[in-house]
């Protein structure tokens, strides 16, 4: 059985947000940094990560410009904007809250009576 | 790779950029995934292929991509216009509160004349353009009779040819006939003058107004014993409430039950401002019935027919009637077959398409005159834009926020105009909706009001352009030295108001032409004195008046009755008066029985030339010994005796009226003696000409008097209270009886109403477009004077004299004028030939009135010339120069 978990719907941007939060980052470096730090856990196709980015440009969540990356060669470089940082703020919140009752409930036990 | 496409980047389109970028973000994606797996130790096939997995479908994320990112830059652009379109907008209403002068002349002019053609496209739109308000109107045409030669045609069928037409039609979906006119109506106790529409054939298939309640009338109502009536929903609602409520009532008309059987919304319905429908026995006919032109003809043609295909199958069908019964083919050359809204409009398209004409060249002064102004001010602009040119403003830039001036100006000048078209516009619209035929259809709505904001953007536009690019170059050129402007010799702005002088000239010459044609018009002789005689139009509906000897005996004693009151000097009755309806016949003499011309039959008590002041030229007038035993005689007008006896005397000659007289006398009509010649009358007022016309006493054609018209004359101390006396009198005579009065004066002026208000509109517009030049002038001329100041001062130093110096100055202007009158006097000549159906007795190029209205203009123009002129001669040189 693959180990490896779906996305849920959303959280791909979260994710690509809190990642841009270290500072700005092309494509291909946000899909390694979301490899790297889920050990290869999560599962997204390249392509989804790239409709995220141009999604969130297109609210004005991020911003791209072009860059050159350590070897030389021209890549967009997208950044947080500052309504991308309330955003990223607000969705993290949401997320946990969410996290945390949606945890609690299935911890629930049956009890004897 | 890369490199080919970066060279090639510029000259891609931005949205080839677009693609270009996006393609290689993703290729970049692929390239660093491919080169750390090599780096990893993977092979370098391997690596791509791995690379593409884990990328997913590659083209399909590329195609939406694409569209995201395109549709995002077209957001972006919209937004950043509409930010600067905002800037240049803010700055526009500054500039307007800065010099409030301007603006507020600029939105004045250009919401006068944006008002005037809101309200005439108004005209236009409901009369012409609108489509009719019944279900597929493209499908209905108006079906007409045609005499022999091919354009000789005439709005009116006989039932008896519509009756062939309809059986011979296989392109025709429904057609159906009509007869329209004021009826009585009895409705409880009470009676009422009606506008009624009596139809046959499936008249209602062919216009299907929308129901309101009940049902239409179909072809079989006319044939029935039972009558029905369907009424127009406004009279329903008045007289019984509701729609609904009004079906099963009943309404006494002719002195007749019907009894209402539908109620239809009158907007939907034809003819506009009928109050009633019934339907009536359609029958076929041979012979003269042919001859009887008295109804209207409509058709609904077949889905997929086109209107020559219905005119040549129809035209077939008419050949076929003149073949079989050559008695009955007058006016059956052909059928013509016309789209009824043309049928509808045809009369007054020319006068509304005039209208509209001059009233865009008023609204072209009126731009003519803002660009003016504002090159008139360019000098004070120049140097506000050069500074903006200088710090990098391109000059497209410069000139869009120079054009938003004159949009933002325009905007609240149509805002302005708009306003006013709806407030005081009915001013114009209410007299004119009356005159016109579907007038009802007019009426100022969202779709004039869009009209309206498209016409105040292309004045905005056509104001600002002339200005924007002479200012935006010659800052450019200038750099901002104010000295270096080019003033030249010539008149900035010349050429403008040489074009608002043109067609200033030419929309008064238009309006001088009618005019003069109008006040020629009026002062024909009528051959009747309308002033002070009352007219009722009086039914005799009861059936103990079918046999007629009853009737003379109540038109007898009602004249006897009229006769005493104290206010009527004489009292006379007819079935047929002036202004009103008009039946004409064949006539017929010993000596030739079917002349080639007809005469009206006017039935006639012995007072009628008395009353109505008609000159009777030779013989005698009826008098009381002619009567029902005497022998039958006659009196005809100055026309008839002259086509009917040319050269010799008519007394005593013979003539008879087939048409009018032959169902009396078992098909056989009576001769008639003539005992008198009397003056012609104009019978549809000023405007129509003399028609022969036969007169016959009421006493000897009884069975004609059932309908009449009743004619008073007043004294003249008593006229205005003559028709109250007359209504009474009437309702006294019989209490059952609708009295509707009206002056025969009033008819008159009506008849000449659409001529009277086209005329006063047009010179409306002439007047505006004067006005608008002289400020035109004005604003030049004192222009002129303020860059010529130096000049004029040098000059006025060196001794020159105060009238040496106007001259100079009024030659310019003198110049300016006389071009733009040479161009007006020409485009006018070449224009006038439009108002040639709305001219009578007055040629198109009447030299007095062009002559006129130049000297009108020029006079005016000088004048305005002359005020700055004046002040600038007057000026103290030496103070001049100081100011400098």
């Amino acid at each position: 059985m693959d180990s490896r978990l779906p996305l849920l719907k959303g959280t791909l941007d979260l994710l690509v947000l809190k990642a841009l939060s270290f500072g700005p980052a092309h494509g291909y470096g946000l899909a390694t940094w979301l490899e790297e730090n889920s050990a290869g856990g999560l599962t997204a196709e390249d392509s989804a990560l790239y409709q995220a980015l141009h999604r969130m440009e297109g609210r004005g969540l991020v911003e791209a410009e072009w860059g050159v990356t350590e070897n030389s060669r021209r890549a967009r470089y997208y950044s947080l904007t500052t309504r991308g940082c309330q955003h990223l703020e607000a969705e993290m919140q949401t997320w946990e809250r969410y996290a945390a009752l949606v945890s609690s409930i299935l911890s629930l036990r049956p009890t004897t009576a | 790779m890369l490199d080919y496409r970066r060279i090639f980047r510029l000259r891609l389109g931005r949205r080839a950029e677009l693609r270009a970028e996006l393609d290689e973000e993703l290729t970049t994606h692929i390239e660093l995934r491919v080169d750390e797996l090599v780096a990893r130790g993977m092979g370098r096939e391997e690596a791509m292929r791995e690379a593409r997995k884990r990328f997913g479908d590659f083209d399909e994320a590329k195609r939406e991509l694409y569209s995201s990112v395109r549709r995002r830059e077209v957001r972006l652009r919209w937004g950043r216009m509409l930010d600067s379109v905002g800037r240049d907008v803010r700055l526009a209403f500054r500039r307007m509160v800065k010099s409030p002068g301007f603006a507020v002349v600029s939105i004045s002019i250009l919401g006068l004349a944006i008002s005037l053609t809101t309200v005439m496209f108004t005209l236009v739109d409901g009369v012409l353009l609108r489509p009719l308000p019944f279900p597929e109107p493209e499908r209905l045409v108006s079906l007409e009779s045609v005499g022999e030669g091919s354009d000789d045609s005439y709005a009116y069928v006989s039932m008896a040819n519509w009756h062939d037409w309809r059986a011979g039609t296989t392109t025709l979906a429904a057609t159906g006939i009509s007869e329209q006119g004021r009826i009585s109506v009895g409705i409880g106790g009470d009676a009422f003058r009606v506008t009624g529409t009596s139809v046959g054939g499936d008249f209602f298939q062919v216009f299907q107004p929308t129901l309101m309640a009940g049902r239409p009338l179909t072809m079989e109502d006319g044939q029935a014993i039972n009558q029905v009536t369907v009424l127009a929903s406004s009279f329903a609602t008045r007289h019984f409430g509701s729609p609904d409520d009004a079906l099963g009532r009943t309404l006494t008309i002719s002195g007749r039950p019907y009894e209402v059987v539908g109620v239809v919304d009158e907007h939907t319905a034809h003819p506009e401002r009928s109050d009633l429908w019934v339907a009536f026995h359609v029958a076929a006919g041979n012979g003269a019935a042919r001859n009887n032109i008295n109804f209207q003809a409509f058709g609904r043609l077949k889905e997929g027919v086109d209107v020559d295909r219905a005119r040549s199958e129809l035209d077939a069908v008419a050949s076929g009637i003149r073949a079989t019964d050559p008695e009955g083919a007058f006016h059956s050359h052909g059928v013509g077959v016309v789209p009824l809204q043309q049928a509808l409009v045809s009369d007054v398209a020319d006068t509304l398409w005039l209208l509209m004409l001059a009233v865009v060249a008023v609204l072209f002064v009126a731009c003519a005159n803002l660009a003016g102004l504002g090159l008139a001010g360019a000098r004070r602009r120049t140097g506000e834009v050069s500074l903006r040119l200088a710090l990098g403003c391109g000059r497209r830039q410069v000139i869009r926020q120079l054009l938003v001036e004159y949009l933002a100006i325009a905007a609240i000048g149509g805002a302005l105009g708009l306003t006013l078209a709806w407030t005081v516009g009915d001013l114009i619209l209410g007299p004119m909706a009356l005159e016109l035929p579907r007038g009802t259809a007019v009426r100022l709505d969202l779709r004039v009001a869009l009209f309206t904001a498209g016409l105040t953007i292309g004045a905005g536009l056509l104001a600002g352009i002339a200005p924007a690019v002479r200012i935006s170059r010659s800052a450019d050129l200038t750099g901002g030295s104010r000295r270096h402007l080019r003033v030249g010799r010539s008149l900035p702005g010349g050429t403008l108001v040489a074009i608002e002088v043109a067609l200033a000239l030419a929309i008064l010459i238009g309006g001088g032409l009618l005019l003069r044609s109008l006040q020629v018009v009026a002062a024909r002789d009528l051959g009747y004195d309308p002033a002070g005689v009352v007219v009722v139009e009086v039914d005799l509906n009861g059936e103990e008046y079918r046999s007629g000897t009853l009737a003379v005996e109540y038109w007898r004693t009602l004249l006897d009755n009229l006769e005493q009151h104290p206010g009527v000097q004489s009292a006379a009755v007819a079935n047929w008066i002036p202004t009103g309806d008009l039946g004409t016949g064949f006539v017929a003499l010993p000596h030739d029985p079917e002349p080639d011309f007809g005469a009206s039959y006017r039935v006639v008590s012995e007072g009628f030339f008395e009353t109505l002041e008609i000159a009777v030229l030779r013989g005698r007038a009826f008098d009381p010994s002619d009567g029902p035993g005497t022998e039958r005689v006659a009196l005809v007008n100055r026309a008839l005796a002259d086509r009917a006896w040319p050269g010799s005397n008519p007394i005593g000659q013979r003539i008879a009226s087939p048409s009018m007289e032959a169902w009396l006398y078992d098909g056989q009509a009576p001769w008639l003696s003539v005992i008198g010649v009397v003056d012609d009358i104009r019978h549809d007022g000023y405007e129509s000409d003399n028609e022969p016309e036969l007169y016959v006493l009421y006493r000897q054609v009884p069975r004609w008097t059932r309908g009449m018209n009743v004619v008073v004359r007043g004294l003249e101390s008593e006229r205005a209270t003559l028709s109250t006396q007359v209504g009474e009198a009437i309702r006294a005579s019989n209490p059952a009886l609708a009295v509707e009065t009206s002056r025969l004066d009033d008819r008159v002026a009506n008849l000449l109403q659409e001529r009277v208000l086209t005329q006063r509109i047009l010179a409306g517009f002439g007047v505006t477009a004067l006005l608008l030049m002289c400020l035109g002038v004005y604003g030049l001329v004192a222009h002129a004077v303020s860059q010529r100041t130096r000049e004029i001062a040098v000059r006025a130093a060196l001794g020159a004299r105060s009238t040496g110096l106007l001259g100079l100055i009024l030659g310019g202007a003198g110049r300016v004028i006389g071009v733009g009158t040479a161009i007006g006097l020409a485009v006018a000549y070449g224009l006038t030939g439009l108002l040639d159906s709305l001219l009578i007795d007055v040629p198109a190029t009447d030299p007095a009135t062009f002559l006129a209205a130049a000297a009108l203009l020029v006079t005016v123009g000088m004048l305005a010339a002359l005020i700055p002129s004046v002040r600038a001669a007057r000026m103290d040189p030496s103070e001049a120069l100081r100011g400098e």
